[in-house]
């Protein structure tokens, strides 16, 4: 009798034992999987909580599809030390970054965030506009990849809607031509693929998406927004880098998301999504993160303020 | 007893596990992102590092295919793709939310601007909500540096455009 009590709380004890280190399993998994994203954007894009408003694009690159962005756009980006490509001629686009890296060496493009349209997860999609005979182009991931490895490129964040749908194996190196999707209107600046040799297992450009696909949305601010300070630091760096400021910006959330380091930001690389997404951000949500994106520049712009009185004042 | 071992092994996995995921490298400090000296190698040992290409003129960069330079009505109609369905933008939204901007920062002059729409659509980016009652005597003074030839205007505060990424 005694040893039967002696078994049954061997048992009881080890089920225990095992109860709990399941579970720690789990906890060390979840916070693996945030402390992932976390140190994912840190790689891609590092010094950002660092820098100076004028540095805060440093080894950063942009590309904008025409229909998604504003008059003069990329000069605000430029101003904050990014270089910005805007083009709805990927070919174009592909051959400014291959300049752009030639002509600047110390600020080369080592990372591109892509602000352009994911066509509903059937291939990376830059446009004028709408209208069907408008200059409009398409490409595939590998093909980016493929491309701009040989540039120095090493990541690639893709902000465009259902941009995880853009992985999957049947158009990653290939796009369809005919997905049956009105949003695949046609490509008047043509179609870009990889080509049979590229080898996905050994490039060494890393591709990055949101951790949820979904449709993202670029929102539009106005320079006016920001206080006169942050103005004031925004239009010295455009002095020091001859560009003339425009009055409007636009930004995608995802963007914003990355540039404040929001902790609610989750990245992935890798990982295909079949099932398409409508879900967007709401109104409210949008603009809570938009006036979030103003307090940080408006920090940013602060601190680098009290950094530079500091140093005049020690100086003297 | 086996038990035990193996629950004491899964027990250091488990650690090494959260070891792992606090392991990163750390933010790098002002100076490297100013100077990105641990991630910009000089020229010439870039030049070592990556053979930059011609994109026009390497054979093995991906074709381009499929190009069409022009297309008419009828090749629209063939891929099931209308003009209604173009202008009818779904993609681009103008949507006005009712807001309150208070900028401290401007000069004694500036005042609330308080802005209270409705809901618009438009495909066109510059469009500005046609019922936007607006109050702003900001006396702040356009830079030589910002494009005076946009046809912005301050109701860009209230009036947030949206654009969807599809």
């Amino acid at each position: 009798m005694r040893s039967f009590d002696v078994v049954s709380n061997l048992e009881r004890e080890t089920h225990m034992k095992r109860t709990a280190l399941i579970l720690t399993l789990l906890v060390a998994l979840t916070a693996s999987a945030a402390e992932e994203s976390s140190a994912l954007l840190r790689r891609a894009w590092p010094g950002t909580s660092a820098a100076n408003l004028e540095n805060v694009g440093a080894g950063i690159g942009i590309v904008f599809t025409p229909d998604l962005s504003v008059k003069n756009n990329c000069r605000f980006y430029e101003a904050l030390g990014f270089a910005c490509f805007e083009s709805a001629d990927w070919l174009q686009i592909l051959a400014d970054i291959h300049s752009y890296n030639l002509n600047h060496p110390g600020r080369r493009v080592r990372t591109l965030v892509l602000e352009t349209h994911g066509t509903n997860g059937h291939g990376l999609k830059v446009q004028k506009s709408k209208k069907p005979s408008d200059d409009r182009s398409y490409i595939s991931v590998a093909a980016l990849q493929e491309i701009l490895e040989p540039v120095g490129v090493r990541y690639i964040i893709i902000s465009a809607c259902n941009s995880g749908r853009l992985l999957r194996p049947e158009i990653y190196r290939k796009l369809n031509r005919e997905p049956g999707d009105k949003l695949f209107l046609a490509p008047t600046r043509g179609i870009i693929d990889a080509t049979e040799d590229f080898d996905p297992k050994r490039t060494t450009v890393t591709v990055i998406t949101p951790g949820t696909s979904a449709i993202e949305t670029t929102l539009v601010g106005s320079l006016h927004e920001l206080a006169t300070p942050t103005r004031e630091a925004i239009e010295d760096a455009a002095k020091k880098r001859d560009v003339k400021l425009p009055k409007q910006f636009a930004i995608s959330e995802m963007l914003i998301r990355m540039m404040i380091r929001d902790p609610k930001l989750e990245l992935r690389t890798g990982q295909s999504v079949e099932e398409l997404s409508k879900v967007q951000t709401s109104v409210a949500d949008s603009e809570k993160l938009f006036k979030t994106f103003i307090t940080h520049l408006d920090f940013v712009a602060a601190r680098h303020s009290r950094g530079s009185s500091a140093v005049a004042a020690a100086s003297r | 007893m086996k038990t035990s071992k193996l629950l004491i092994a899964l027990s250091i996995f488990c650690l090494m596990l959260g070891a792992c995921a606090s392991t990163n490298d750390d933010e790098p400090s002002l100076s490297d992102s100013q100077t990105n000296g641990d991630q910009i190698p000089s020229a010439a040992a870039r030049q070592d590092d990556i053979a930059y290409t011609d994109i026009s003129r390497n054979p093995e960069v991906p074709k381009i295919v499929d190009v069409t330079t022009t297309v008419d009505a009828s090749t629209a109609e063939q891929t099931g793709i209308t003009n209604d369905a173009m202008t009818s933008s779904s993609t681009v939204d103008s949507t006005t939310v009712e807001s309150t901007t208070v900028d401290s920062t401007l000069t004694p002059q500036s005042t609330t601007t308080t802005t209270t729409t409705q809901s618009t659509t438009s495909s066109n980016l510059n469009n500005t909500p046609s019922t936007t009652s607006t109050t702003n005597t900001d006396s702040m003074t356009s830079s030589s540096t910002t494009d005076d030839t946009d046809t912005t205007d301050d109701t860009e505060t209230a009036s947030r455009t949206r654009m969807r990424k599809d």
